[in-house]
């Protein structure tokens, strides 16, 4: 049951509105919400909704457990044991099979066999940052402990950003679940704007960009190099209208609940450097993998070999974080490098003319989602191969270049759906409203959200 | 209690009442329309729908090319009872009614052929449903049921055979005779899909009063070998075409009168020389149904070539398929003709046939004024009525 579903908007998300609203004291509105999210996770992954439970049991008794204790060694054990225990959960329902077919590929014959056939649940990527990162600001004395399970509970599982983030910090989320307040109506209508904003992008941009350029990218050894180019503009633009109208759904919900979650996409594809670009894309891992690996790791406070470093370390693992592939290592490497080499020509790089580094930039960006979309190494070999040396005449349909031609007008909006003030007029609502009628038309068409799989 | 904000609050019930009430609206529509438009997604296709539109906004001038074959002819009749408007006499049966014509017929009477070459029972009864549907029963249904059919094996499939039977030949949009295999709740997914409407409004459209419509490339061409094309009704033609009453016009036949005869084959028109009773059955069901809508019914069986009953051999065979055609026909107390061996006495003479089955529009100008003066006695005189002094002479 994704957002993209009817049973969801007609059915689950009614449900919970109403029932959010109706039952009383809030201890037992959260039980509902929390038993709620647990519906929603098990529609997604089945039994696996209980490793979430098992999870959440354990970072929150983590988090009472440093809070009585006061000894230095025994807190950081603590932190070890919550550490080990997500890292494992991750570890190994993401990147055993990963670890054994990559050994194997080194040996070159079978060393190790996968006889596990290991399903990933869906979020545990997300939740278990979310979880994990609790346990870490407990640690750290930035945050006080929940002293209630449910409320802990409902925090880590919370449906709207459950499977696909934003990752939410503790801090944000977890007093607003402890004291949600009054529910504002103009709140609730401002959350089902952008909750249809987020529809819009998903369904009539995204996935109609996936229609057309899937079949290319799916099978690029029959291509030109035109195909090939126009196929993975369209990616870019894919993966953004995907990621961000999901985090527009999500944040809709929250707001609709009465909650706020956290800013995920800010124009990244506005961005005019690297790191403006890592401040405007995915903006919750991006700063999850700052304040919980780069400075951890020393950041930029041990000089510049070990600066470069951290910054390889956190890029490479952040490439990981989206899938156990080499590709996903490959696209995060390749955003280490462009960090470390804009590091070094900062001052230079600003001296350009805004034209010149926007377009570098996006240029550069578009080279680091081949690697992304292209599953296999030899795929990626291909696309580079035909896309270098084959300029056939394009063979896409028009309706690529003209999705691809809206998805770029869309991305160049001064104004994206974060700084839209969504309390709109009465035209614009009825106008929200035709449009909401519109996306839900296309739902049958629509494709899964692609950080799902991560 | 949660702070009221009017003007939002106001605002949320509207932008939730639109979009409940549109989606109810088209899901609505949607439902109701669904089984019309099957064809226009799955078999009919833009091609045939776009040739049926031109042929009626062209009626008198228009031949559409269109190859015969149930699976062609199929789809074509599920669009073009979306098309054709009210019926008052509908023609069904096999290919050798296929030209039973509109000019047999007053003006003031809506005439539709609704042939089907090959074609199973079953499949009349789709013909006759979907122009039900789109705008009610007709008056009257002529039915030609072939003698040679009721004497040729093969099984006939039910209206419940199940879809994936190979006896449908399958084909979509009909693997089965039901047309919404699923009810509307388990399918809402498709129901309330962008697809869905847009073929529920191409539906509407077309029963919005018909609109000249610009030819297409090819639409003056003869013979270039392509389907679906509007070709000069007045100029002969190497393809087959169909006119906008569902009537069809042969490869080199112009004004009614066919190119020279094809061979016969004398048994052909008795087909395995023994009835074949799963026919009987699914012919009584299907009356059953027809006269259920409150329509009258002449069934009949047209003549086959006098050199098929010339040889003695073969006319008992037809004569008994005949008797067994009438027994049926009689059980639901309609009107039965059989003719099948009255070629001479209705004056279609070797010029009339195509082969041992196809007969000119002449010779069915002759059957229209048998079955209107001489063997119906029911619906006869209704029949009667209805037609052109011509037709009469």
């Amino acid at each position: 049951m994704a957002f993209n579903s009817l049973p969801f908007i007609f059915i689950f998300l009614p449900l919970v509105m109403a029932g959010w609203r109706l039952v009383r004291p809030r201890r037992a509105a959260l039980v509902f919400m929390t038993i709620a999210s647990y519906t929603f996770y098990a529609f997604a992954a089945g039994w696996y909704a209980l490793l979430m439970l098992v999870s959440t049991t354990v970072d929150f008794t983590v988090g009472i457990l440093l809070d009585r204790e006061e000894r230095p060694g025994r807190r950081k054990l603590i932190l070890l044991l919550s550490l080990a225990f997500n890292l494992g959960l991750l570890s190994f329902f993401k990147y055993v099979g990963f670890f054994i077919t990559s050994v194997n590929d080194v040996a070159g014959h079978t060393v190790l066999t996968n006889t596990l056939h290991i399903i990933l649940p869906a979020g545990i990527s997300f939740y278990t940052f979310q979880s994990m990162g609790y346990s870490i600001d407990v640690y750290r004395r930035d945050l006080a402990p929940s002293k209630s399970f449910i409320e802990f509970a409902s925090f880590v599982s919370l449906f709207p950003q459950l499977i696909a983030g934003p990752i939410v910090r503790p801090s944000k989320l977890l007093p607003q679940l402890a004291d949600p307040g009054p529910i504002d109506e103009s709140r609730v209508t401002s959350g089902a704007m952008l909750f249809t904003c987020g529809l819009l992008k998903k369904v009539m941009v995204a996935d109609r960009l996936a229609f057309h350029a899937d079949p290319i990218l799916n099978a690029v050894g029959r291509f030109g190099s035109v195909d090939l180019w126009l196929a993975m503009v369209a990616f870019s633009l894919q993966i953004y209208f995907d990621f961000s109208g999901y985090t527009d759904m999500a944040r809709g919900l929250a707001r609709m609940l009465g909650l706020e979650l956290t800013l995920n996409f800010d124009s990244p594809y506005q961005a005019d450097s690297p790191s403006d670009f890592w401040k405007r894309w995915h903006i919750s891992l991006s700063t999850w993998l700052r304040d919980y690996l780069y400075i951890p790791l020393g950041g930029n406070r041990k000089g510049k070999v070990r600066t470069d470093l951290n910054l390889m370390i956190t890029m490479l693992l952040g490439g990981l974080w989206h899938g156990a592939g080499w590709n996903f290592i490959i696209w995060g490497g390749f955003h280490g490098l462009l960090l470390l080499v804009f590091h070094r020509v900062d001052r230079a790089w600003q001296t350009l003319h805004a034209v010149v580094r926007h377009a570098a930039m996006l240029l550069l960006i578009l080279l680091s989602w081949i690697p992304f979309r292209m599953h296999t190494l030899a795929d990626l070999g291909t696309f580079f191969h035909r896309a270098s040396f084959r300029p056939e005449a394009p063979t896409a349909p028009l309706a690529l270049w003209g999705y691809c031609f809206v998805g770029i007008a869309l991305c160049a909006l001064p104004k994206n759906s974060n700084a839209i003030n969504w309390n709109l007029g009465w035209r614009s609502t009825v106008g929200f409203a035709l449009l909401a009628v519109v996306a839900i038309l296309h739902l049958n068409l629509s494709s899964k959200f692609i950080y799902f799989a991560f | 209690m949660a702070p009221q904000s009017p003007a939002e609050t106001k605002k949320l019930v509207v932008f939730v009442t639109i979009v409940v009430a549109a989606l109810a609206i088209i899901l609505s529509a949607n439902i109701a329309i669904r089984s019309r438009t099957s064809a226009f997604a799955e078999g009919a296709g833009t091609p045939r729908r776009a040739g049926l539109e031109r042929l009626w906004a062209n009626p008198t001038k228009c031949a559409m090319t269109m190859e015969p074959s149930p699976d062609n002819e199929r789809p074509m009749r599920h669009v073009n009872a979306g098309i054709i408007g009210k019926v008052d006499v509908l023609e069904l049966g096999q290919s050798d009614a296929d030209h039973m014509s509109s000019t047999f017929f007053d003006d003031r009477v809506r005439f539709y052929n609704g042939f089907l070459s090959n074609s199973y029972f079953v499949y009349h009864y789709e013909v006759f449903e979907d122009v039900v549907a789109a705008h009610g029963a007709p008056a009257l249904v002529l039915y030609d049921v072939g003698s040679g059919y009721i004497l040729r094996d093969a099984m006939e499939p039910a209206w419940d055979t199940p879809g994936q039977s190979a006896l449908w030949w399958g084909f979509p949009p009909f693997h089965t005779g039901k047309p919404d295999p699923l009810p509307w709740y388990r399918d809402l997914p498709s129901l309330l899909s962008l697809a869905q409407t847009q073929l529920t409004l191409t539906w509407v459209e077309h029963q919005l009063p018909h609109r000249t419509l610009a030819p297409v490339a090819g639409d003056t061409e003869d013979d270039n070998g392509q389907q679906f094309r509007c070709v000069d009704v007045r100029k002969k033609s190497g393809m087959y075409r169909w006119l906008a009453d569902g009537s069809r016009v042969y490869a080199g036949e112009l004004d009614g009168v066919l190119a020279k005869p094809g061979a016969v084959h004398v048994t052909g028109a008795v087909g395995d020389r023994h009835i074949n009773e799963s026919r009987l059955v699914q012919l009584d069901w299907v009356l059953g149904k027809i006269v259920a809508a409150g329509t009258k019914v002449i069934v009949y069986t047209p003549p086959v070539h006098p050199a098929v009953f010339a040889d003695k051999k073969q006319a008992p065979l037809i004569e008994g398929a005949e008797a067994a055609i009438r027994a049926v026909v009689e059980r639901h107390g309609l009107d039965y003709c059989g003719l099948a061996l009255d070629a001479d006495s209705l004056g279609c003479g070797n010029g009339d046939f195509s082969d041992e089955l196809h007969i000119s529009r002449k010779c069915n100008q002759r059957i229209v004024k048998r079955l209107a003066t001489g063997c119906a006695p029911h619906a006869g005189a209704m029949l009667k009525d209805m037609l052109t002094p011509a037709t009469l002479e």
